[in-house]
């Protein structure tokens, strides 16, 4: 482990922040290390294409490197900024490909899995990602902050700059959603109770 | 029951199973890095600042009453005790002084106290 990292490992993202404006590098490999790969994964989700996600995710760490002299303290978590910046970049993405007409992202496939035991399993995560696809962005985006990142809904209203009642909201629309399609496919998915 | 409320399946346990987060590529590593470092190139640590020292009400007659105003007092005095001592009429009357004028004058000073006098007439 780097020991300089391990100092740092107990100030806050703010703390980190304020110190990378002043040139510390350190500083902004630890601030990497906290968050590089959730903001990936919420990336890689939202567009289910990984070269795609991690452009994004360059993207919203470099906002975050330029911003960092003009941080104001206190006003929103270096994190829930961070994964505004991701969700909007994500969102225009999203709508940049929609007016190309290449809406039609890879589905992601486990490499690790055999090709006999893993067919009903790699079946179950193509058809549950490509659901997750067809969500309205801010449902997709609260489900997947909600479920896979497991934020907690004020967090997330935080996020999206809405109310946790709004966030109850669109969780409880995009489960529906999400249960009306793959419904019929759950038994050759093998997902029947 | 309805579906809303009772699926057929456990939509949780589906989610659940696909938490699995992708770990970012080194490579994705090191261009947020690079990033970062040519962006922090920009920004450079803070001077350090020299401690303050409280300013004196009486800084400024330091020249006049400090120690070179003393060591000129002193140089004075002394100056004037010599002279004094001599118990000279004239400067040429003090050991040296006529060393001394004759340097600045570049002449040879005769042994007249009223030598200056008389050049001043004369040369006038």
């Amino acid at each position: 482990m780097d020991p300089v990292l391990d100092t740092l490992t107990e100030c806050s993202d703010e703390t980190l922040l304020a110190q990378f404006a002043t040139g510390d590098q350190a500083a902004a490999r630890a601030l990497t290390a906290r968050h590089l790969s959730r903001v990936f994964n919420l990336a890689r989700r939202m567009l289910s294409d990984t070269a795609e996600a991690e452009d994004i995710t360059q993207e919203a760490m470099l906002k975050l490197w330029k911003i960092a002299p003009d941080w104001r303290s206190g006003e929103a978590k270096v994190s829930t900024w961070l994964y505004r910046i991701t969700s909007n970049l994500c969102i225009d993405r999203l709508r940049k490909r929609r007016s190309v007409g290449l809406d039609k992202a890879p589905e992601p496939v486990d490499p690790s899995d055999s090709a006999e035991l893993g067919m009903q399993k790699q079946d179950r995560a193509r058809a549950l990602h490509k659901a997750i696809q067809t969500l309205p962005e801010r449902q997709r985006l609260a489900l997947i902050m909600r479920h896979f990142d497991e934020m907690p809904n004020p967090e997330i209203a935080a996020v999206l700059e809405t109310s946790v009642e709004a966030v109850e909201s669109l969780l409880s629309r995009a489960r529906r959603a999400l249960t009306a399609t793959l419904a019929p496919k759950a038994g050759s998915l093998g997902l029947s109770r | 029951m309805t579906k809303d409320t009772m699926p057929d399946f456990d939509l949780d346990a589906l989610l659940a199973r696909e938490k699995k987060a992708e770990v970012p590529s080194q490579a994705l590593m090191a261009r947020v890095l690079a990033d970062a470092a040519d962006i922090g190139a920009r920004y450079t640590p803070p001077a350090p600042q020299a401690p303050q020292v409280p300013r004196k009400r009486w800084a400024f007659l330091a020249p006049v009453f400090g120690a070179p105003g003393l060591i000129a007092l002193g140089m004075c005095a002394l100056f004037g005790f010599g002279v004094g001592l001599g118990n000279a009429e004239t400067l040429v009357q003090i050991p040296g002084m006529e060393q001394v004028i004759a340097l600045i004058d570049g002449n040879v000073v005769p042994n007249n106290p009223y030598y200056t006098l008389e050049l001043l007439m004369t040369e006038s």
